[in-house]
């Protein structure tokens, strides 16, 4: 029965994972796509015919992008019902509201694609650009509420436990403006204009290189860059603004990223290496003593809280969310020196269409930024656990009763399986439609 | 006298699935007639159905998630609950969403006579039809289960209740009556496409479609009209729980829906599309009014006063005020949308 319950648990794990993890890559586009068309659009007012090619054509992909976005995240608030009915029951109330507004700003993100997308012949061109920025806007603000209920489950804010089971005295906006909020929102957004502007800067950077150079190709592929290149030393600070705050409100979490099994002074930060959670040593790691206790608290001789403090049945995960974590500060690293690298080219006034090599190193970007969100995602999914609620619902309450997860859960993988080649099948359509300079729709 | 704010949030919740049955109904019906026509339409046909969609499909869309976020804030123990009971037909009804959204999406990437577009063509018309159609049985099991406080008494979702250890998901969701309620929603469904469209040839002055459209629509309306009062029966028979709330106080509203549908009736026969809209309309935001306000006693404020199945006031009152502000927000951009596409200038695909 109890091996039957948790099967049941690791199903619905499972598919959160799988259905949330796929969400999250389409909805970095939605966030960050629509700020290149809109400057694309902007740069094409005067009648630049390139970019005004480069606009209409990303707002197919676009249209195609927020489709599967949309459904996809249905699919997520069907299941935090569907999955977590105790989890929703129990804490509904007090992280209802920003899921409410985030149905809202959803609400004009949805209104203002219908009519961008479609408006191009009907509306004069500078009402047309108008009305691409509450699609930034509104991409922005939905990312933003959405992470807020996410790092509520980080930082419990905004209720009472009294003496029965049920929270009390709530406040809904004390919830949704909880510790954990600031860093953590910023860090999201960053990632999804990271994920955006590099793998369209990868795309283009692979077209230029198959010889595919176009003054199309060029422009594109550099405003992409831009978007990157500048999110990215701002995702570096965000980082570490978020490690300190992971620091202090969830020193599980923060022990299991660091690989730190003891409590100590001059807490050495590991590099790599491979955690064993059973003998509680890691393996292979470059170790830099103190640093981790600078990182953590800003004092070389701070003490770090180890693993050792929680029971072992209150801890996370150490393998999975250290290596997570080290893949993704490692694929920051490699971006942020893009970046560096970028910046000096354009300090020297040379052209990054010139340099072959920037252009063989920008082509993994793309991948590299939807690994290191991923991976991020993992570190503050999985080094919450066993919590739902830190410190106040465990995952295993929150689940559903209903059995026969696996089933739902393959189905499910075929559906998404589906959706993703039918997705790729029509960007790459799309890609394969000429480009037409003059006049072209 | 002093308004309970429970009753001002369920007047949102309800508007809103009000809203969402219209709107997102009409964009199914679409579908529904597009399954159905495949290999008769002419081009003109299927280009009226797909470019009337393009553009408000996904605002349409967000009102379903507004009523599920409205209602897990407002009533968690009661969506945790309703959740459960209702798997299967909700992540059927989850699947033909996903579907349709997608396919739609997908078809419009495609150059016309690409095999593949004809593909998801296909996949677009069998997931409007599912979708629908299985949040009708959803409907029809929820109505069933609306007993004085099953939906308000907090606790282990599972287990504490004998109804949900005896009833099986997996087996059980196919009764008769959320079999009829699942056809029920795909022909109320066709009925608002097929006014809806015919308004759509009309406006594009589309001759031959306006005869074919009208001439759907106004078969539509007579099928549906029956459905419906047989619907009555069926819930007479079946939902005896619901029935006495139609009779107490649901009566009104279904009255006035029936009075809508012979307006859009009486309008699609003097040829006044603009009307048969509206009523046609009104006639199915009436079906889901009533439905909601015959299922009140269940949803009791009073249950709710004693602490469990609402919120508590403070929260709705916050919730109220949000709701206010971000409607407020939406709506004039949300005309406009319709306005541009909407409004009697032909569209484009």
């Amino acid at each position: 029965m109890l091996a039957e319950l948790s099967s049941d648990l690791f199903a619905a794990r499972t598919q959160m994972a799988f259905t949330l993890g796929s969400h999250i890559i389409i909805a970095c586009f939605g966030v960050g796509l629509p700020i290149l068309m809109s400057i694309a659009e902007y740069l094409s007012l005067r009648g630049d015919e390139v970019w005004r090619s480069i606009a209409t054509r990303w707002s197919r992909a676009f249209a195609v992008l927020f489709a599967i976005g949309a459904v996809s995240g249905t699919v997520l608030s069907f299941e935090l019902g569907l999955l977590w009915p105790g989890f929703m029951g129990k804490w509904g109330e007090v992280i209802g509201l920003p899921f409410a507004l985030e149905g809202f700003a959803f609400f004009i993100e949805a209104i203002f694609a219908g009519i961008y997308l479609y408006g191009w012949d009907k509306l004069p061109p500078r009402v047309h650009w108008l009305t691409s920025i509450p699609i930034a806007v509104s991409g922005f603000l939905s990312a933003w509420f959405v992470v807020t209920a996410n790092a509520w489950m980080n930082a419990p804010a905004g209720f009472m436990i009294a003496k029965g089971p049920e929270p009390v005295n709530i406040d809904p906006f004390a919830a949704m403006f909880n510790a954990a909020t600031w860093a953590q929102t910023t860090h999201m957004i960053l990632a999804a204009y990271i994920v955006s502007g590099f793998s369209v800067a990868s795309y283009y950077g692979f077209q230029w290189l198959r010889g595919n150079r176009t003054e199309y190709i060029r422009r594109a592929m550099l405003l992409g860059l831009w978007l990157g290149c500048l999110a990215t030393p701002l995702q570096l600070l965000s980082g570490d603004w978020c490690s300190k705050v992971v620091a202090d409100l969830q020193p599980a979490k923060f022990a299991a990223m660091e690989a730190t099994f003891e409590t100590q002074k001059y807490a050495p930060l590991h590099i790599g290496g491979i955690p064993d959670e059973s003998r509680g040593t890691v393996s292979y790691a470059i170790s830099i003593p103190g640093l981790l206790s600078f990182m953590a608290h800003g004092d070389f001789s701070a003490e770090v809280t180890g693993l050792n403090e929680f029971k072992p049945e209150d801890r996370p995960p150490v393998a999975i969310v250290h290596v997570a974590f080290q893949i993704m500060v490692g694929l920051g690293v490699y971006l942020f020196f893009l970046s560096a690298w970028f910046v000096l080219i354009r300090w020297r006034k040379r052209a990054v269409t010139d340099s072959q090599r920037f252009i063989l190193c920008l082509i993994p970007a793309g991948v590299a930024a939807v690994i290191a969100m991923e991976a991020g995602w993992v570190v503050t999914e999985v080094g919450r656990q066993p919590w739902i609620v830190q410190g106040h619902m465990r995952t295993s309450e929150a689940v559903t009763g209903a059995t026969g997860l696996w089933p739902i859960f393959f189905v499910t993988l075929a559906i998404y399986a589906v959706l993703f080649v039918g997705g790729i099948v029509s960007l790459r359509y799309l890609a394969r439609q000429p480009v037409e300079i003059k006049g072209g729709r | 006298m002093v308004v309970e704010p429970v009753y001002i949030y369920l007047a949102f919740i309800f508007l809103s699935l009000a809203a969402y049955a219209v709107f997102g109904g009409a964009d199914f019906g679409a579908g529904v007639w597009e399954l159905n026509t495949r290999f008769r339409a002419s081009k003109e046909e299927k280009q009226l159905v797909y470019r009337a969609l393009g553009p408000v499909w996904e605002a349409n869309h967000v009102w379903l998630i507004f009523v599920m976020v409205l209602f897990w804030t407002g009533f968690p123990w009661a969506f945790a609950r309703a959740c459960n009971l209702l798997f299967v037909p909700l992540f059927l009804a989850l699947a033909g969403i996903v579907f349709r959204g997608a396919a739609y999406a997908f078809r419009s990437a495609m150059k016309e006579d690409d095999w593949q577009r004809n593909v998801w063509e296909r996949v677009f018309g069998i997931a409007s039809t599912a979708a629908p159609f299985f949040m009708g049985t959803a409907i029809g099991i929820w109505s069933e289960f609306a007993k004085e406080d099953y939906w308000t008494v907090p606790g282990p979702v599972f287990g504490d209740q004998p109804d949900s250890v005896t009833r099986n998901p997996w087996l059980t969701w196919a009764t008769p009556h959320s079999l009829f309620l699942g056809f029920f929603a795909v022909g109320l469904c066709a009925f608002l496409a097929s006014v809806f469209l015919y308004r759509e040839a009309v406006v594009s002055k589309e001759i031959k479609l306006i005869t074919v459209w009208r001439r759907r629509a106004l078969t539509m309306s007579i099928v549906v009209g029956g459905f419906s009062l047989a619907g009555l029966f069926v819930v007479q028979v079946f939902l005896p729980g619901l029935w006495l709330g139609i009779c107490n106080v649901g009566w009104l509203l279904v009255a006035l829906s029936i009075g809508c549908g012979i307006g859009s009736t009486f309008s699609l026969w003097q040829k006044y599309p603009g009307t048969a809209v509206i009523t046609s309309a009104m006639a199915v935001a009436f079906v889901i009014l009533a439905w909601g306000v015959s299922m009140r006693p269940y949803m009791n404020p009073l249950s709710v006063k004693f602490g469990v199945g609402a919120v508590d006031d403070s929260t709705l009152w916050i919730l109220i005020g949000c709701v206010s502000v971000g409607l407020i927000i939406v709506a004039p951009p949300l005309i406009w949308l319709m306005r541009i596409f909407k409004a009697s200038e032909s569209t484009k695909d």
